[in-house]
C-alpha cells in the first residue's frame, strides 16, 4: 500500500458500514431524506447503480414469468446482489501514468468493475452475473484478463450477444484505463425470460 | 491564502471546475465521514485534502469522472490544475508549502465512473 492508498476507504469498509439491505431500503425510499455519508461513499453509489439497473429488469422479469421460473431466478438474483456488494467495494488501486513522478494517479478496481456491469447491463438481453479483473492490475502493462458471467434472454443468439457485450467491455477499458487487457472472457451460465425491452 | 483548509476550499472548486469531474467526494477515512466531520458546515467546501507530510504538501483528491470522458485524461488535467494552482502565488505560500516552500505530492484517485 503506497502513503496515498492509505488515506483511502480499505477492502473492508468500502461500503462506508451500510449493508445492501439498508442501500435497498434506501433505494425503496427514493434516496430521501438525502444520507449524505451513502451519497459521498463511491462504494455506496456504485452499489446503488448495480442495484437500480438489476431493479428495471428484474421487475419485468418477475411480471411476466411462471412461480416455477421466479423462484428459480429468485436465487439468481440473490447472487447478484452478493457480486454488487462486493465488486463495488474499493479494491485495488489501478495506475494511470503521469510524466511527473510526484503525481501519482489511480482508478479503483471498483469502479472499473462497476463500469464493466454498468456496459454488461446495458447490452440489450445481458444482466451481468459478476465480473472479475484477473492478474496484478495495480502493474502497468501486466497482462490482464476480465472475466464476466453473465444471464443472457432466451431466443437471442448467445453467441452473438456475447460478442457484443465482449466488444462493449474492450470499448470502456480502453477509454478508461491503461490496462493491458489480453482477453475478456464471457460465460453465459443462466437465461432468463426476455422482456419487452430486450426483444 | 491564510491556511490549509483555505487552500483545500480552493483547491475543491478548481477540482469540481476541471472538464470531466461529476463530483469530488470528501478525502477522508471512514472513522472521518462516520463522525460526521466533514459535514460540519465549515469544511463541506474544503474536500480535497491538504496537509503536510514529511515535510512536503501532501494534496489527495477523489473524484467522480463523467463517462463521457477519457478517465485517464480527466486524471490528468485535474492532478495539472492542482499543480499550476500550487505554483500561483495566490494559493502558496513559505507556510503551506508548495513551490515557495515544501515540494508537493499530488494524488488523485478516480472511485467512480459514472
Amino acid at each position: 500500500m503506497t502513503e496515498f492508498s492509505e488515506r483511502r476507504t480499505t477492502e473492508s469498509d468500502a461500503l462506508d458500514g451500510f449493508t445492501l439491505d439498508e442501500l435497498s431500503e434506501y433505494l425503496d425510499g427514493g434516496r430521501s431524506p438525502r444520507n449524505a455519508q451513502i451519497e459521498n461513499s463511491p462504494g455506496c453509489l456504485i452499489a446503488l447503480d448495480g442495484l437500480t439497473r438489476l431493479r428495471a429488469v428484474t421487475a419485468a422479469m418477475v411480471v411476466s414469468e411462471t412461480a416455477t421460473e421466479t423462484e428459480r431466478d429468485t436465487a439468481w438474483i440473490s447472487a447478484v446482489l452478493g457480486n454488487i456488494s462486493r465488486e463495488a467495494r474499493a479494491g485495488r488501486d489501478i495506475p494511470i501514468s503521469h510524466t511527473d513522478p510526484s503525481i501519482e494517479l489511480v482508478v479503483t478496481e471498483g469502479s472499473v468493475r462497476g463500469m464493466i456491469r454498468a456496459a454488461g447491463d446495458n447490452v440489450p438481453g445481458v444482466l451481468v452475473g459478476s465480473c472479475t479483473l484477473e492478474g496484478d492490475v495495480t502493474v502497468p502493462h501486466e497482462p490482464i484478463v476480465v472475466a464476466v458471467n453473465a444471464s443472457v434472454a432466451t431466443g437471442l443468439n448467445v453467441t452473438e450477444v456475447a460478442e457484443v457485450l465482449r466488444h462493449s467491455i474492450r470499448q470502456v477499458l480502453a477509454d478508461h484505463t491503461e490496462l493491458n487487457v489480453v482477453a475478456i472472457n464471457v460465460i453465459v451460465r443462466d437465461v432468463h425470460r426476455a422482456i419487452e425491452s430486450e426483444i | 491564502m491564510s491556511s490549509l483548509l483555505d487552500l483545500s476550499r480552493a483547491l475543491t472548486e478548481i477540482v469540481e471546475a476541471t472538464e470531466g469531474v461529476r463530483k469530488v467526494y470528501p478525502a477522508s477515512r471512514l472513522r472521518e465521514l462516520m463522525a460526521g466531520t466533514i459535514f460540519d458546515a465549515e469544511n463541506e467546501g474544503a474536500r480535497v485534502s491538504v496537509h503536510h507530510r514529511g515535510g512536503a504538501l501532501d494534496v489527495f483528491a477523489n473524484i467522480c469522472v463523467d463517462a463521457e470522458h477519457s478517465l485517464p485524461t480527466v486524471l490528468r488535467s485535474v492532478s495539472d490544475a492542482i499543480s499550476a494552482a500550487l505554483k500561483s502565488t495566490a494559493l502558496t505560500s513559505p507556510t503551506l508549502g508548495g513551490p515557495d516552500g515544501a515540494p508537493a505530492h499530488i494524488a488523485v484517485t478516480a472511485s467512480r465512473i459514472q
